[in-house]
């Protein structure tokens, strides 16, 4: 049985309150990086209590939660300031194996990503194969039991944490692209693996360019059927759609940028034409993010009720990346002559480091760069469109 | 190349030395080592561009300088824009320049012409052009507190500007003068700034009452105009390496450049760029306006540099998908250069709120 929406908002909202590790609370809500252990401490927490992969079928480990009560537990948790579950393991390789994966599969990987004790990453952008995925050639050839893999794969996010790449390789050169995409699962200590690390526009490292040189994956380490790869890639865009849009963190930023647009409203010394500008535009943001909410909530009341899905994961993706974006550069417009303040360290402060004008304009700046990512990744917002007018033409 | 027109074949001399000279000293590489460097070497360039005279270019020959009408000032940010240099070009060579030149300070301006002195203007206290300054300066001694004085990491003197009794004044003082400290911070374009406090600092008042209003506002418009140009000549970097990057990445196996969706992207990047190159124009015409109708018509011009200079970057990061939101390019630099401008001589909104004022003042 799931619980009623209502009362399962609540029990979500207090176990945050009861069970979020202080320490982790106070970085997600002063702007500072999270590392490894903190994710993989909150996860352990969640799948202890039954929370971790809850959207997963109980077949699998779940709890069967219908989309309602998977956005509803995204919602709760993102606005109660606890991390979001990074989704390489359990929003993306975990779906696949259990849609594609053999018992062998399931049973080798399946626990790890629910204790969170297996970290993975995603290979499939390359150097010339970004929104055009379809064209990668990093190459798998088959020898004896292993296949021989050799390319380059970008933007693995999060690969120097990760014991296991799920890649997207190309293991036959005829017919269409798409044909000829195997899914492999790589182990990260493989020799031949290098990683050269990717400073992003905030100054940070998150991301990667790996190389693999002659790496041999076991061929028990295909999913599905060789060459039928792109079907895999395909049903884990469908999977994404649930946290893209992501209002629980968008709720959480919003309420910041009204406190601080009311300290604002209460410095007399500021202009009266500038607060008023802050007003309106605070509201007009206000108004598109509410909309947002009853968007996301709709949609998901009518996939429950048989609505078909199609592009709808498209228009929350655009909309809650361009609503993050105007949130983002709103907030720095709050922090007037501060608004320019930008450190890449900032984020690595001790917490007993104390906060100044300085330092919180930094964190909202790190909101605005980063922030111009989230039109790129996962496919561009033009792809997304494209996705959205061939639905609808 | 310039975004500038109307320039004399000595000016275009002046602006292509420039030009070549941080093409060449200041490679986008280089740049960003020594930025990251601990501590950033954020004054690498300066005796090289003093050398070329770059710090000369709002000055007269009477006072060491090589002209220091508008578009003699203009080659400046037109010539950095690309570059990004960090180095205070603008705070040094065209603020303070100002004021000290309204001050008759000639020494302290061929100090700065050869780039013996770094002076950096601290005239804002609140996001407000036009607000009192809160700091006194009482019996030659400065007391109060300036925020987010940018490039006051590196200043050898600050140009205050204060209230002494119920008068404006300008003041000058050595960044080491006791009394004064600095909490320093790094800018989103990598230069640094400082919050000032200043306790019973000894100073020198260089102007005061009328003449100090008159010669503060003056160096604001200058600058404003300044990071007018400098956002134009950044927006035509963009789009150069945009429009480039569209005809040579290549997906679904056609080039970028052939996709309707980008198209109409690059579209709007010209029609930005060409905007705030011509509102970089009308803003170094506009300086030689009387002092309100200057106001205005700068307000406005910088107004249109911001807007531009946003859709520019917006548009050039994400035509560049995940390669614009690299550090690797320099793209995403000059998008920080871009949102640096609207923070600077107050931010965005206290501009469109001190042109509110102005319009309204005026239809009344």
């Amino acid at each position: 049985m799931t619980a009623p929406l209502d009362s399962f908002r609540q029990t979500i909202r207090a176990f945050v309150r009861d069970n979020l590790p202080a320490d982790i609370a106070a970085k997600v809500d002063r702007g500072r990086e999270l590392g490894k252990d903190d994710y993989v401490r909150w996860q352990k927490i969640l799948h202890q209590a039954g929370y971790f992969a809850g959207g997963w079928p109980r077949d699998w480990g779940g709890q069967s939660w219908d989309h309602a009560h998977q956005l509803a537990f995204l919602q709760e948790t993102g606005r109660a300031g606890a991390p979001m579950v990074r989704p390489y393991g359990v929003s993306m390789v975990g779906p696949v194996l259990n849609s594609f994966g053999t018992p062998e599969q399931r049973a080798r990987h399946i626990p790890g990503i629910l204790s969170s004790d297996v970290w993975w990453c995603q290979g499939y952008s390359e150097p010339g194969s970004g929104s055009d995925l379809a064209s990668l050639r990093t190459r798998a050839v088959r020898e004896g039991d292993h296949y021989r893999v050799t390319g380059t794969k970008m933007w693995t996010t999060e690969a120097q944490w990760a014991d296991w790449m799920h890649c997207l390789v190309r293991t036959e050169d005829t017919g269409r692209p798409q044909e000829g995409i195997s899914f492999l699962l790589i182990d990260m200590r493989s020799p031949g693996i290098t990683l050269q690390p990717i400073i992003t526009i905030d100054g940070q490292y998150h991301t990667n360019q790996t190389f693999l040189d002659d790496v041999l994956v076991p061929v028990e380490n295909l999913v599905g059927t060789e060459g039928r790869g792109w079907d895999i890639a395909k049903f884990l865009l469908g999977h994404e759609r649930m946290s893209i849009s992501d209002t629980g963190p968008k709720t959480r930023l919003m309420e910041r940028i009204e406190a601080m647009n009311r300290a604002a409203q209460a410095d007399t010394a500021l202009p009266a034409g500038l607060r008023s500008r802050l007003v309106a535009d605070c509201q007009a943001v206000r108004e598109e993010l509410d909309t947002l909410v009853a968007l996301e909530d709709y949609l998901v009341r009518a996939w429950d009720q048989g609505r078909p899905v199609g592009a709808d994961g498209s228009v929350l993706k655009i909309r809650g990346t361009e609503i993050l974006q105007a949130q983002s550069e709103l907030a720095l417009r709050l922090q007037g002559l501060y608004a320019g303040a930008h450190d890449p360290a900032d984020l690595h402060r001790p917490l007993d480091d104390p906060d100044s004008p300085a330092r919180i304009a930094s964190a909202m700046a790190h909101d605005y760069l980063y922030g111009r990512a989230w039109s790129i990744f996962g496919g561009t917002n033009e792809i997304q469109r494209t996705i959205i007018a061939r639905a609808v033409l | 190349m310039t975004i500038l027109i109307d320039l004399t074949d000595s000016q275009r001399m002046i602006h292509d030395t420039l030009s070549r000279a941080l093409r060449e000293g200041d490679d986008f590489d280089r740049r960003r080592r020594r930025l990251r460097a601990d501590p950033p070497e954020r004054m690498a360039l300066w005796a090289m561009l003093a050398e070329l005279g770059a710090l000369g270019l709002c000055l007269t020959e009477e006072q060491g300088g090589f002209g220091g009408t508008p578009r003699d000032m203009a080659l400046l940010p037109s010539a950095t824009g690309g570059a990004l240099p960090v180095e205070p070009l603008l705070a040094a060579g065209v603020t303070a320049a100002r004021l000290l030149a309204a001050a008759g300070e000639a020494e302290l301006l061929a100090g700065l012409a050869a780039g013996s002195i770094v002076p950096i203007p601290a005239l804002l206290e609140v996001n407000d052009l036009d607000a009192v300054p809160q700091v006194r300066a009482e019996g030659g001694r400065l007391t109060g507190v300036k925020p987010a004085v940018r490039h006051a990491d590196v200043a050898t003197h600050f140009l205050i500007s204060a209230t002494a009794g119920n008068e404006p004044v300008l003041a000058l003082c050595p960044a080491d003068a006791p009394g004064l400290s600095h909490q320093s911070f790094r800018l989103i374009d990598a230069a640094g700034a400082a919050d000032l406090a200043l306790e019973n600092v000894p100073c020198r008042i260089l102007l005061q009452g009328p003449a100090a209003t008159a010669a503060i506002a003056e160096a604001i418009d200058w600058t404003l105009a300044a990071l007018a140009v400098e956002a134009a000549a950044i927006c035509a970097a963009l789009n150069a390496g945009t429009f480039a990057y569209m005809a040579e990445r290549k997906q679904f196996g056609q080039p970028l450049a052939r996709f309707q969706a980008l198209q109409f992207k690059a579209a709007d990047m010209h029609i930005a760029a060409t905007e705030a190159a011509a509102a970089a124009d009308a803003a170094l015409t506009a300086l030689e306006a009387p002092p309100g109708d200057r106001r205005r018509r700068l307000l406005s011009a910088s107004l249109a540099a911001d807007r531009n200079g946003r859709i520019c970057a917006h548009h050039a990061v994400q035509i560049h998908g995940g390669m614009g939101v690299s550090d690797e390019l320099a793209i995403s630099h000059h998008a920080r250069r871009l949102a640096a401008i609207r923070a600077q001589i107050g931010t965005t909104d206290a501009r469109a709120a001190a042109l509110e004022t102005l319009a309204g003042r005026s239809a009344a």
